[in-house]
């Protein structure tokens, strides 16, 4: 987080992620990785627009797995979408269905955890809760280091935070 | 030595060594704090391994020298 540029154009207005707008971005996800052209579509939601057409062009020729997809959907980036996705207990690294359709147990879960995660922000924005902080120490062996990303996720930790 | 601040503990994090604060605001303190000096202490640290390992070279160096001009000499 320290060092690295803040993404200041992903900054907006907090909006909570009701399911509909979570399946919505999941299926309109889809789509563009299915038509790579198609950049502005319309039908997104306002949160997920940025985000999309910056790693839009990073992923071209990647299968696209539910930690990206879900980092498209919601416009938090890569490092809290990994979050989300094991606080439902679920794999980063899950490829996208063939059907293109995500169960209903996992866009449970996933909802659930957004929320989880959403409520713990409206707290931070609203005042009502003092964030916690954490100093992560460096690993000892740096070759080593990522235990649970996958290769060919997106590495860099970029934390969004409201509050600059 | 430190190597990020959160005001969150990330699940994918949980397995690396972390230290607590009460606040964000502490955390931030106490990382600027000592960031600056964990740093330069490091990169003294890394010259004086880069040192030591020339040192150690031209040690054994010399000793397969001194070892070639013994058995000349024998």
């Amino acid at each position: 987080m320290s060092r690295h540029r803040y993404p200041v154009e992903s900054c907006r207005v907090f909006e909570r992620t009701t399911i509909e707008k979570l399946q919505a971005s999941l299926v309109s996800s889809k789509e563009d990785d299915n038509d790579e052209t198609v950049k502005d579509n319309g039908n997104g939601s306002n949160a997920s627009n940025v985000a999309k057409e910056k790693q839009g062009t990073q992923k071209s020729g990647k299968a696209s797995t539910l930690k990206i997809v879900l980092g498209e959907a919601l416009g938090y980036g890569p490092a809290l979408s990994e979050h989300i996705i094991l606080d439902a207990g679920l794999i980063p690294s899950t490829k996208v269905p063939k059907d293109k359709t995500w169960d209903n147990a996992t866009i449970q879960a996933l909802v659930q955890a957004v929320v989880k995660f959403e409520d713990w922000m409206q707290d931070i924005i609203s005042g009502e809760v003092v964030p916690e902080g954490y100093i992560l120490m460096q690993n000892k062996n740096l070759g080593n280091s990522s235990s649970i990303s996958q290769p060919g996720s997106v590495s860099q930790v970029v934390l969004y935070f409201p509050l600059i | 030595m430190y190597d990020e601040f959160c005001p969150i503990l990330l699940n994918q994090f949980k397995s690396r060594d972390y230290t607590k604060f009460e606040t964000f605001d502490a955390a931030l303190d106490e990382f600027y704090s000592k960031i600056e000096s964990q740093r330069a202490e490091q990169q003294q640290k890394a010259k004086e391994n880069t040192a030591a390992q020339k040192l150690n070279k031209i040690r054994q160096d010399q000793v397969g020298t001194l070892a070639q001009t013994d058995n000349t000499l024998l």
